[in-house]
């Protein structure tokens, strides 16, 4: 129903402004590519150890601009935002070990990733400083493609910020319902407790889980720091919006995680661009809908409340 | 290992965290406040220099300036330390323990804009460094210690907000109430001015001399008695561009894109109320949210057949907004800028994109002026590496015209400041940007530019002498037309 709703709205929009709807569409789309990167590795966090990662917005900035220091060295943007991705990718492990050692009690473990999201955001204003900063696009991925019927252009690089969100969603569906470690994961996120006793170690499991989240959170810094661009205060921006997608979604799935991206994405880049004024409210009102149907997101499902 | 409860709890917690998020973001400039240590330091500063200002808490600063600490610096004061600029004799200074001047910084040491409250400090420290200061250190806030006016010594508190108006009146009111501060020199953006105007004017024996806070309200309407602005306001930055995108670049339908509060406000209806006048007309007003990052879906509504586009954004603002603007539509219709969008503290960051972009403001690096080269060198000399923008400018002339006032009544701020107050609305004198005098409302009268970007640099078209607060209008018609809003002007 929330769907039909809305896709009577898109339609009702597209109407009246014409030629610009696919610029709409594609910003939505854009948008929504980012906000899935970063969800899909909170929801993932979330579905297996329960924790609602509140660092996951400061991976963000730091594998944004650790990317940006590596891509003022070498020069090469893969390059850095691949090491960008395994830096974070280190850090989100680290963050598991300290979680780990209240594993198990819900509010202490939200609180010390509340902290860790502090002294992130801190340590990124102290190293980079306030003045905001962007990566160059790849130069392959420079420029911009002519859409038709305006004079307006599209900037390769958002395409392909779609083109990489789709590529991760692929590899993480791969991973998850293709291979061993992924019915492991799988299996964990359901009963990690009867896991261990198979002779599975799951904390092995847990903290590849979270530097999995973590390579997630770093690669879409570098993404939004290349076609947006890395200030302070972007944790909280993006953690926001990807705790939106997440909630949207359904806690802890990945294919909730893609829809609600796409959702949101498209009804942000709407409402802006039709009601500039009431976008927030409509972004979250879209939210409050998507809950009072579905109570649990949109993929979300009961089983969360066995015990 | 997880127990069996976490299942149930698990709602209750994603709801408390989405409630925790929210009041991040909301307030996020609140919790970088709380972490003043970092936000602290100039840019350029190594990170191992956190240590040294970690504490600078106000609590930490308000031990400093008390009355003891008086006998040691009028003690300096016979050694002829005194300011360059000669000035009033010592016949001040001739009981044992003068009670020091405090003088109050305000600016945005936190947030997102923190970068230009370390160009606003170094600009205040220049200005006492001029009347026999000496640094305390590099980090923003050290202060100056030792300066004197009239052989009355003169302390300085540095105090930071994060430009969001209740955290500027909570550090003003740490600096009057707990500092004793005699002299507030701030603050940086245009909300906080009117916040802190409403709180100056409760404290009548306090003066504020605005920094950078453009809100034309701040003197325009319903002045206060205290508040002093040897600046611009937001239109008057903006002054001459409606004409000459009219006249000159021959524009008759423009939009304009500027974020949705009150200091672009003044800057669109400057632009506007020119442009209109001469018979130009607006095709769409877009506002953005202050912050925001994509501007993907608000270049869409810019309408593809006007003339230019009119931008006013500040610092993250602009950079985002050039950046994708240029993007996507390869600059295609011309830009015309706001003057904080392309001030010289972003044009660094804006790059090629902002070549030839056309504004009018303060600040020109061509002008010429002896002043202003003395003061470009001045600056690079005590701060390597600075160069002149708004934010270092205006909080120099705003310190300087405030000693020069002490100076002239030789310290003396009995009976509510009331001669101090008086001469400083009589100062007149050459600043780095030109001349500068007061109106009746306390509101400076002076030179604006109308400049274009020219090897990152702002060159000068042509400068626009004594702009007042009107904006050359009929006073009367102009305060009666109502602040500048949304849809005001109404450009029909």
């Amino acid at each position: 129903m929330a769907g039909v709703a809305l896709g009577g709205y898109i339609v009702e929009r597209s109407l009246e402004i014409g030629d610009r709807s696919l610029l709409v569409l594609l910003n939505g789309l854009t948008a929504a590519g980012l906000y899935f990167l970063m969800a899909s590795g909170f929801t993932l966090v979330f579905g297996l150890v329960r924790v609602t990662n509140l660092a996951h917005g400061g991976l963000y900035l730091l594998g944004g601009y650790t990317a940006l220091s590596l891509q003022r060295m070498t020069g090469n943007w893969f390059i850095a935002a691949g090491l960008g991705a395994v830096a974070t990718a280190g850090l989100s492990t680290v963050l598991y070990l300290v979680l780990r050692r209240v594993h198990g009690d819900g509010l202490p473990e939200t609180m010390l990733t509340l902290g860790a999201a502090i002294v992130m955001a801190d340590q990124a204003l102290a190293n980079w400083g306030g003045v905001p900063s962007d990566l160059d696009p790849p130069a392959a991925l420079r420029g911009s493609i002519d859409l038709p019927g305006s004079i307006l252009l599209y900037p390769k690089f958002r395409l392909s910020v779609v083109a990489m969100a789709m590529l991760a969603g692929l590899c993480l569906w791969l991973l998850l319902y293709r291979t061993r470690l992924g019915s492991t994961i799988r299996a964990s996120a359901d009963d990690s407790d009867m896991v261990s006793i198979l002779g599975i170690r799951v904390e092995l499991v847990f903290c590849t889980v979270f530097a999995m989240a973590g390579a997630l959170a770093g690669l879409a810094g570098a993404a939004g720091g290349t076609y947006l661009s890395l200030a302070q205060g972007e944790d909280n921006r993006i953690l926001l919006a990807s705790l939106i997608v997440v909630i949207a979604g359904g806690l802890g799935s990945i294919g909730g995680a893609a829809v609600a991206a796409v959702v949101i994405g498209l009804v942000e880049a709407f409402a802006q661009t039709h009601h500039a004024i009431f976008s927030v409210l409509i972004t979250f009102g879209t939210l409050i809908a998507i809950l009072a149907l579905r109570p649990h997101g949109i993929f979300g499902s009961q089983q969360d409340d066995r015990a | 290992m997880r127990n069996l409860g976490a299942g149930r709890s698990w709602r209750i917690l994603a709801a408390l965290a989405a409630v925790v998020v929210l009041a991040a973001s909301c307030g996020d400039d609140d919790s970088t406040a709380d972490t003043p240590s970092a936000g602290t330091e100039p840019v350029e500063a190594p990170a191992g220099a956190t240590d040294t200002d970690g504490g600078t808490d106000a609590d930490d600063s308000m031990e400093e300036p008390s009355a003891g600490d008086a006998e040691a610096s009028s003690d300096d004061s016979s050694d002829g330390s005194a300011s360059d600029e000669g000035g009033s004799s010592d016949d001040a200074g001739t009981a044992e323990a003068i009670e020091p001047i405090t003088i109050g910084a305000i600016s945005t040491l936190d947030g997102p804009f923190a970068a230009l409250g370390d160009f606003s400090m170094h600009g205040v420290k220049l200005a006492l460094l001029e009347y026999g200061g000496t640094l305390d250190g590099d980090a923003t806030r050290d202060t100056v210690t030792g300066a004197e006016v009239a052989g009355v010594p003169i302390e300085l508190v540095i105090e930071g907000s994060d430009a969001t108006p209740d955290v500027a009146v909570e550090a003003t009111r740490r600096m009057v109430e707990q500092d004793g501060a005699n002299i507030v020199i701030g603050p940086l953006s245009g909300d906080e001015g009117l916040a802190l105007k409403d709180y100056i004017r409760e404290h009548p024996d306090v003066t504020l001399v605005n920094g950078t806070s453009a809100s034309q309200d701040l003197t325009l309407r319903d002045p206060s008695p205290n508040v002093f602005r040897f600046g611009g306001d937001g239109a008057m930055w903006t002054f001459g561009v409606g004409t000459y995108a009219y006249e000159e670049l021959g524009h008759r339908r423009i939009a304009t894109v500027a974020e949705d509060y009150s200091y672009p406000y003044d800057q669109v209806g400057a632009v506007l109320t020119e442009f209109c006048a001469l018979g130009g007309t607006v095709a769409e007003r877009i506002w953005v949210p202050l912050g925001t990052q994509d501007y993907s879906s608000f270049v869409a509504q810019i309408p593809d057949d006007v003339d230019a586009v009119f931008f006013a954004m500040g610092g993250t603002d602009a950079i985002n907004f050039v950046k994708q603007y240029d993007e996507f539509t390869g600059q295609a219709i011309p830009l015309i800028a706001g003057p904080t969008a392309v001030d010289q503290s972003v044009l660094n960051e804006l790059g090629s994109r902002a070549e030839g972009l056309v504004s009018s403001g303060p600040v020109v690096d061509d002008s010429g002026l002896a002043e202003f080269d003395t003061f470009a060198e001045y600056l690079d000399d005590v701060f390597p590496g600075q160069t002149p923008n708004t934010f270092n400018v205006y909080y120099y002339v705003a310190t300087k015209s405030a000693l020069q006032a002490l100076e002239e009544v030789g310290g003396d701020l009995s009976d509510g400041s009331a001669a101090f107050q008086a001469a400083l609305a009589q100062q007149s004198w050459t600043t780095p940007i030109g001349p500068v005098v007061l109106d009746d409302n306390r509101q400076a009268v002076v030179d604006m530019y109308l400049r274009r970007v020219t090897d990152g640099a702002q060159a000068t078209i042509e400068t626009l002498p004594l702009v007042n607060a009107t904006l050359g209008f009929d006073r009367d018609a102009y305060i009666a037309q109502g602040s500048f809003s949304r849809d005001n002007p109404s450009c029909g």
